[in-house]
Order: structure tokens, then C-alpha cells, then sequence
């Protein structure tokens, strides 16, 4: 609330100097309103004559209109400076894509040699597992850049979540058993076919589960709950670390936001993977959340729409 | 009989890495690396399945897809559209186009596009 009051922050966050700057213009022409009426008021009771009243009245508009179009040409550069940055990202990340993904497999095909020596074998799982992350976080700032510029397209279907998560569990083990974290699965019975796009709802999930398993404490369980709604399925994921703070709370999933907590326990993690799970989630018809206790329990929760016509 | 599978694509290096896949998988293989060439051997060895990049020297993706569409001897045969590009334009240019799948490369393993073959092969 303060720093929505706070001009000069505002116009820092936006890097543009105060008379460019479209916060600062309108809060001057707002002034510049009161200041004329109060004048035109004032002077209107000293001259009664209605062409001087007129002539100031012209006056006044004519700068007021000085002043919009200042301010709409503040707002054009700052619509600018956002195109030119997503349009950068965009370029970029697809330049990058390209030598990433070939990278990849060709680093699967060669884990695949069973002549692979074990030094070998250890160095190039290394160095796939950094490719791995400098794909996702491609993969993720390119995934944000179409929520914000609204071009998230989502291809809905009916699926099966239960047999969604259980492939994601499946491909997570070897990272939760590198954690010495163990990953359960209760699955409530009859849970209904969900309606969503599989493949950008799967990359929620891994969000979800990727960072109960990164920051759970050592040698503890995280539970995967399905249930059922009455229009809705919903999962539940639990883990056991450290508790997010009521101040953490407000801003977990906010574009960019790690908590004191989530950077005192890992150095990585872009700050991307809620945004992207609350966009894709709730553009599907859903909603997520989370709860935390003080003994740091933490539920992260997701509903989605069930399948109109059930093919179980 | 093992199933015939062309790739189009200009990276060499990822033509390698696809071409070892399927052949050590019991397919054969075969390639173009432009959109021009890519066509003329569409036409000339009627493969089982098509994989198509969408951007190619000389004639891109759409144009390839659009003529193995348009040609009586290739308009039922399957193509897997494996790209970079995720704009919603090009997925649905080319899903239009009537590709059969859409695959972003860097959001697939290869046992993932190798899944993807099979369906598309029916095998």
C-alpha cells in the first residue's frame, strides 16, 4: 500500500526519470485540475465577464491536453520497453533451445553405452543434470513470457491424474532417493477423469513435487494425496521442512519470489515454478493454495475440473 | 518388414542423434536437411512416418506439410511436427495442416519422442 503511494519508488521500478515517468504526470495533472477549477472559481468572482471566464477556461484545457499527451507518450515508451524485453527473452530462449535439446539426447544416447567407464558415466550424468536445468529454466521463462503476454494456449483433454502422477513419481524417484526422501501415494478410490491439458498441467505437478522434494528436511516422507470433489479432483502435496512465514505467504507465487527460507536452503530455483503452476492450474478451470504449520508441514494443494463424460 | 522413417530437419547433428535412435531401434532411416529435399524424398520413397522441423532453408515446415497433404500418394501418411517454435500460431497452423503431433524438442526426452513414434506408427 505504502509503495503504491510512493512515486519516486514507482518511477525507479520502471527505471524512467520523474517527467517521463506516467505515475509522476498524473499526480501533476491531477494538481494541475484542482488548481484550475479552484482558480477559475476564484477569478470567476472578480471577472463576471463571461469571454475572460471563456479564454481562461481554453486556457486551462489547453494545457491539460499539453499534459495528456506527455503522459500517453510516457505510456507508449513504457509499453515499448516491455515488448522490446519479451520479445528479447523470446529470441533468446529459442535460440538457446535449439543446442540444448541436442545436447540432451545426445548426452541420453551416450549414457545409454554400457562400455561407458564409471568415471565417464559419473562426469556426464553431471553434466547432464546441469543441462537438464538450464533446459527447464528456458523452458520456464519462455512458458512465463506467454502468460504474460495472455498467449498460454492450453489444449484441454480428458485424463487420468492418478496415472499422470504416478509417471511423475516414477521419473522423481532417483531425485527424492539422492535426498534420502521417500515419496507415498494415497489414492482415494473411483477419482474421476480431470479436464485439462495434460502436458502443461504435468509441468505444474513437477513443480510442485520438485520443490517438496528439494526443500523437505533428510529422511522424511512427502505424501501425494488424490481425492475426490464434488466437481473437482484435487491433490494434495505434503512435506516436512522448514515453515513459510506468514510475510513468505503473501508472495509464494509471485513471479521471481524465493523466500528467505527456500534461498537460505538452496542456492538454485528461478523463483518461476509457482507462478507458472497458479497461471496453468487456475487457467484451467481450477484453483491451488497452500497451508503451512509452525512445525513445518507444508500441504500444497490443486483442484481441477472433472471430466464431463466419464470413459472409466 | 521394418517401417520407413523420414526426418527433415537442417541440423546435421541432430539428424545423427534421431538416426541412431531409430535404427537402433529397427527402423530405417532416412533424411533431408532442406524442406526441397525433403519433399522430393517424401515423394520418391513413401515413408511410413514423416518427422518435420519447422524451420528449413528453401521451403519451411508448413510448406512441407502442406504439399505431403496436398499429394494423393502422401496425404494419409503421418507427421510428427518436432520444433523449437511453441507460438499458439504455430501449433495451430500446423495442427490445421493436420499434423499428427505437435513436439516441443526441449520439453521431450528422446524415450518420450520415441514413445511418440510408435503411437503415431500404430505399432
Amino acid at each position: 500500500m505504502l509503495h503504491e503511494l510512493n512515486i519516486k519508488a514507482q518511477c525507479g521500478d520502471l527505471k524512467m526519470p520523474l517527467w517521463e515517468c506516467p505515475h509522476f504526470l498524473f499526480m501533476v495533472m491531477g494538481f494541475i485540475i484542482i488548481i484550475a477549477i479552484l482558480g477559475i472559481n476564484i477569478t470567476a468572482r472578480f471577472y463576471t465577464d463571461p469571454e475572460i471566464a471563456a479564454l481562461i477556461v481554453i486556457a486551462v484545457t489547453g494545457f491539460l491536453l499539453i499534459i495528456s499527451h506527455i503522459i500517453i507518450g510516457a505510456f507508449e515508451r513504457v509499453a515499448e520497453a516491455s515488448r522490446a524485453r519479451s520479445e528479447f527473452i523470446s529470441i533468446i530462449s529459442h535460440q538457446l533451445r535449439n543446442p540444448l535439446s541436442s545436447i540432451r539426447w545426445q548426452l541420453e544416447i551416450l549414457l545409454r553405452d554400457p562400455a561407458l567407464d564409471q568415471r565417464m558415466r559419473s562426469y556426464l550424468e553431471g553434466v547432464n543434470e546441469y543441462n537438464n536445468r538450464m533446459a527447464k529454466l528456458v523452458n520456464d521463462l519462455l512458458t512465463v513470457n506467454r502468460i504474460e503476454n495472455n498467449r498460454l494456449v492450453l489444449t484441454s483433454t480428458q485424463f487420468s491424474l492418478v496415472d499422470l502422477i504416478k509417471k511423475i513419481i516414477k521419473d522423481n524417484t532417483f531425485f527424492a532417493d539422492a535426498s534420502h526422501i521417500a515419496i507415498q501415494l494415497e489414492e482415494k478410490k473411483n477419482i474421476p477423469l480431470v479436464y485439462a491439458d495434460e502436458n502443461h498441467i504435468q509441468w505444474a505437478i513437477e513443480n510442485l513435487l520438485g520443490n517438496a522434494i528439494r526443500y523437505s528436511n533428510p529422511r522424511t516422507v512427502i505424501t501425494v494425496a488424490i481425492s475426490k470433489q464434488a466437481e473437482h479432483a484435487r491433490v494434495d502435496i505434503t512435506n516436512r521442512g522448514a515453515p513459510i512465514s506468514s510475510i513468505d505467504a503473501a508472495h509464494i507465487f509471485k513471479k521471481f519470489f524465493r523466500s528467505k527460507s527456500a534461498q537460505r536452503a538452496r542456492s538454485d530455483g528461478s523463483g518461476l515454478g509457482l507462478f507458472i503452476a497458479k497461471s496453468v492450474v487456475e487457467a484451467s478451470g481450477g484453483s491451488i493454495g497452500f497451508i503451512s504449520d509452525h512445525s513445518g508441514l507444508t500441504t500444497f494443494w490443486f483442484t481441477l475440473p472433472r471430466a464431463k463424460k466419464q470413459m472409466q | 518388414m521394418p517401417k520407413k522413417i523420414l526426418f527433415i530437419e537442417d541440423d546435421s547433428s541432430l539428424q545423427r542423434t534421431i538416426g541412431d535412435l531409430l535404427t537402433s531401434n529397427g527402423y530405417i532411416f532416412i533424411s533431408a536437411l532442406t524442406g526441397e529435399d525433403g519433399i522430393r524424398l517424401c515423394m520418391a520413397e513413401s515413408p511410413d512416418l514423416v518427422i518435420l522441423d519447422l524451420i528449413l532453408p528453401q521451403k519451411d515446415g508448413f510448406e512441407v506439410l502442406t504439399k505431403i497433404r496436398n499429394t494423393p500418394e502422401t496425404k494419409n501418411t503421418p507427421v510428427i511436427v518436432l520444433t523449437n517454435l511453441e507460438g499458439s500460431e504455430e501449433v495451430e497452423r500446423a495442427l490445421s495442416l493436420g499434423a499428427h503431433t505437435y513436439l516441443i524438442k526441449l520439453r521431450y526426452s528422446l524415450d518420450e519422442v520415441l514413445e511418440k513414434i510408435k503411437k503415431a506408427l500404430g505399432d
